[in-house]
């Protein structure tokens, strides 16, 4: 039963998939308005159709060009990876230490607050400048969006640990370095993990963003965005 | 743009479904979160 009910909504799926496709294909470049000129139901220029899209996706991929999609599309998941792996790593280091040092965290605290009331966008030319047109700059772009999402989280988590479960494992002799490890770590990582989901999608916009504007010597699909605004060639 | 746009969709897609899919293996040690 749960079978059937689970490829009832794969069948829904791509049955909306394909009818969108359908429609997208044949009512790009019909005219809305017969006699005016440029109203379209959906104008090939902007849109293109998915046939044209295929073909030049299957054009991008060979080697008549100069950087192969697939080179541009590893560019930007490597970095993104990247960005994503240090961004949690250091991201739950600096919450576990702040929310369990009361002192620490109200010294840091408008530090904090004010980095991260940056717009990123606005650190691209800094961030560029100082690491170069290369994979590092994408990677500290996404870092310095993956870090808060982390760090706020993790933060709370290790101030909201259970004070009766730090108690009882201390009156049963449990040292500072073995609560940490076996429940302060513990309850904190349910909160970083909870986090996860947001960082992935926060560190590719980062590392998009950091293409469009750093992307020339390595690609990336940023890039490749940034290039056919260039050429106005927006469909295809 | 729009090829790099369907990449990125993608690309995205597959990220987030596969860092979810970690996320449940990884919470699932945890009392709260097991299966009863």
């Amino acid at each position: 039963m749960k079978t059937r009910g689970r490829a009832g909504v794969w069948a829904w799926r791509i049955a909306i998939l394909v009818a969108i496709l359908v429609a997208w294909e044949y009512l790009t470049g019909i005219k809305a308005i017969s006699r005016t000129p440029g109203l379209y139901w959906i104008d090939p220029f902007f849109v293109s159709r998915p046939s044209a899209i295929a073909r030049r996706f299957v054009f991008l991929m060979s080697d008549n060009v100069r950087l192969p999609l697939w080179k541009m599309a590893l560019s930007t998941v490597q970095s993104t990876l990247w960005g994503f792996l240090v961004g949690i790593s250091t991201g739950f280091v600096a919450g576990l230490l702040l929310g369990r040092s009361d002192r620490a965290a109200r010294v840091f605290d408008p530090f904090i607050v004010a980095f991260n009331s940056l717009p990123r966008i606005a650190l691209v030319p800094l961030i560029t400048m100082v690491f170069g047109f290369g994979l590092l700059a994408k990677i500290v772009l996404a870092w310095s969006i993956v870090f808060f999402i982390v760090f706020f989280n993790t933060f709370q988590g290790a101030r909201s640990v259970d004070a009766d479960l730090i108690s009882s494992a201390r009156f049963l002799g449990a040292s500072e370095g073995q609560i940490l490890r076996t429940v302060i770590v513990p309850s904190t990582l349910a909160w970083t993990f909870a986090s996860l989901t947001p960082s992935i999608s926060f560190a590719l916009i980062g590392v998009v963003v950091g293409e469009f504007i750093g992307g020339e010597s390595g690609g990336g699909l940023g890039y490749l965005i940034i290039q056919s605004l260039g050429t106005l060639n927006a469909g295809t | 743009m729009m090829v790099a746009l369907v990449v990125l969709g993608l690309i995205g897609i597959v990220m987030a479904l596969g860092i979810r899919q970690i996320e449940v293996r990884l919470l699932r040690w945890r009392p709260e979160y097991q299966k009863r």
